[in-house]
């Protein structure tokens, strides 16, 4: 296990490991379909991307408050990202990621979240705020 | 954020698995916004649409109830995926999973009033309160037009409805409600279809800075204002507005702004005539479907339909849907309101929408409404959309 090489504020504790599934534009997780985990959202980097088990990176969470029960819908399947690792954190996101258990790190930089690039494998602690190279 | 010992506890499990799992939510929140503390809540409105929350969320709200957790404020209820009567009743496997929804959030002690527009049925919170209500387009009437405070709430609001508690940040902060963007209005908007488009053309311009409206003139009913809000909401993410001269923190414009103003935007008929180009999608008057009551219909709404109405009938193959709570449709059958609207072929739908029902409205399907926020929200689905004034879309649908 390698050491952190992304930081912030943990909002909801738990350890997760997987692939990053990253995106440059916020994504808004009310578009995730809960039978799928699949994304649809047009012109989001991440459209179409299956994104269960993976660790969403990403600058923020935007769109529908549906968000939050698609997050719960989505966990309770065995379907939710591992982990949630952002910028900014909006309330249906923290609502959603309490709700679902799925760590959820927020306040995370720009320059730590480039360093979270597409594929790579790493370790989420929610409680700590940090994400290590696995 | 600072808790108390009290809050603390709650925290820890010491209020039951319910509290904890809503201070959960509600110190993630505060801890992500730097919020300073949690502040009590007079009232929250709590969403619970099938369509939003799914067999987890309906799971979810009768495992609360189950485990004996209680609001600790009175709470209403938002809108339904099927009618109200039919979720009681549980006659389709969609209805009674509604239904199921609707009976824990009572047993947690919710009022089942079921709509988007409670304030028609006299759900209001007071100037000054704080408040945890959901549903985007009740944000900015608390806010603006009631002097209320509350942010655009989600699942929040049902951990606000079992705490009373909210952290302080966003629209409880006096800093974070003052006007940073002055729209001049020099067309007055006239109908509810006007101030529909009027929310929408701001909504898309203020890119997420608080509005400043002057020169509506003569102030709105409170129709109009919603109208404007529940557009505004869909367009944008702003919790609030001012309108200088009509809403209450808004008595002058140095007061909207708390100082100086920017240079206005002009709003003129042009602009609202363009925000109709923009989102219309079809021809109103090829409507197969009508949608009126986004928000739900206020009873001088319904009479207004009716009389609109009177001496035509809906066309064969032509619908024509009136959307509005199980209190304004009771009023309007003594009224005889609703039989004059029946009689003429319009359904009168209580507690749900045609945007959050199960049962959905083919693609492609030529909509029109005399609301910009059902059009958006339909548009999304993948129909024709169409934004005309309710005499228009009336028309479109009903012959003489």
């Amino acid at each position: 296990m390698g050491t952190a090489i992304a930081c912030g504020i943990g909002l909801v504790a738990g350890i997760a490991r997987g692939a990053v599934a990253a995106s440059a534009a916020p994504v808004g997780v009310a578009r995730i379909d809960p039978s799928t985990g699949v994304l649809h959202e047009p012109g989001q980097p991440l459209d179409g991307r299956a994104l269960a088990g993976r660790v969403l990176v990403c600058p923020a969470g935007k769109g529908s408050s549906s968000g939050s029960y698609i997050l719960l819908n989505l966990a309770r399947r065995g379907l939710a990202p591992a982990a949630i690792v952002v910028g900014r954190a909006d309330a249906v996101l923290i609502a959603g990621a309490v709700l679902g258990e799925i760590p959820l790190v927020h306040g995370v930089a720009a320059p730590d979240r480039q360093r979270l690039v597409d594929g790579l494998a790493v370790r989420v602690d929610g409680a700590e705020g940090t994400v290590a190279p696995q | 954020m600072k808790l108390s010992a009290r809050e603390r506890a709650m925290l820890d499990g010491a209020a039951g698995p319910g509290a904890r799992l809503a201070m959960r939510i509600l110190d993630a929140v505060g801890r992500a916004h730097d919020a300073p503390d949690l502040i009590p809540v007079r009232s929250a409105h709590v969403g619970l649409s099938l369509s939003s929350l799914g067999e987890a969320g309906v799971a979810l709200l009768e495992s609360l109830a189950a485990g004996g957790a209680r609001f600790a404020v009175p709470a209403t209820t938002n809108v339904l995926s099927v009618e109200q009567d039919e979720a009681v009743a549980g006659a389709s496997p969609d209805a009674a999973l509604q239904g199921r929804a609707l009976a824990a959030l009572v047993r947690l002690g919710a009022t089942p009033n079921c709509s988007c527009n409670p304030f028609v049925q006299g759900h209001a919170p007071r100037a000054g309160e704080a408040v945890a209500w959901s549903e985007s387009a009740s944000a900015p009437f608390v806010n603006a037009v009631l002097g209320a405070r509350t942010n655009r709430e989600g699942a929040t609001a049902l951990a606000s409805a079992l705490t009373g508690l909210t952290p302080r940040y966003g629209m409880h902060l006096d800093e974070c409600r003052r006007g940073a963007v002055l729209f001049r209005v020099n067309a007055p908007p006239g109908d509810f279809a006007g101030f529909s488009l009027l929310g929408a053309a701001i909504g898309r311009r203020c890119e997420g800075r608080i509005p400043v409206l002057v020169g509506v003139r003569p102030p709105p009913s409170r129709d109009l204002l919603y109208a404007f809000c529940a557009a505004l909401a869909a367009y944008s993410s702003v919790a609030t507005f001012h309108m200088v001269g009509v809403t209450p923190e808004a008595p002058t414009l140095a007061a909207a702004f708390a100082g100086a103003a920017p240079p206005a935007i002009d709003v003129d008929e042009a602009m609202l005539r363009g925000e109709a180009a923009r989102i219309n999608r079809a021809d109103p008057a090829d409507a197969e479907l009508v949608v009126l009551g986004c928000p739900h219909a206020s009873l001088d709404q319904l009479e207004e339909i009716a009389a609109l109405l009177a001496g035509r009938h809906v066309a064969a193959g032509r619908h024509l849907l009136v959307h509005t709570n199980a209190d304004v449709r009771e009023a309007a059958r003594r009224a005889g309101t609703l039989d004059a609207l029946e009689a003429a072929g319009a359904r009168v739908t209580a507690g749900t929408c045609a945007y959050v029902a199960t049962d959905e409205w083919p693609r492609g399907t030529r909509l029109a409404t005399d609301s910009a926020k059902m059009a958006f929200l339909m548009a999304s689905r993948g129909l024709a959309t169409a934004v005309a004034s309710t005499r228009d879309c009336v028309r479109a649908v009903s012959s003489s």
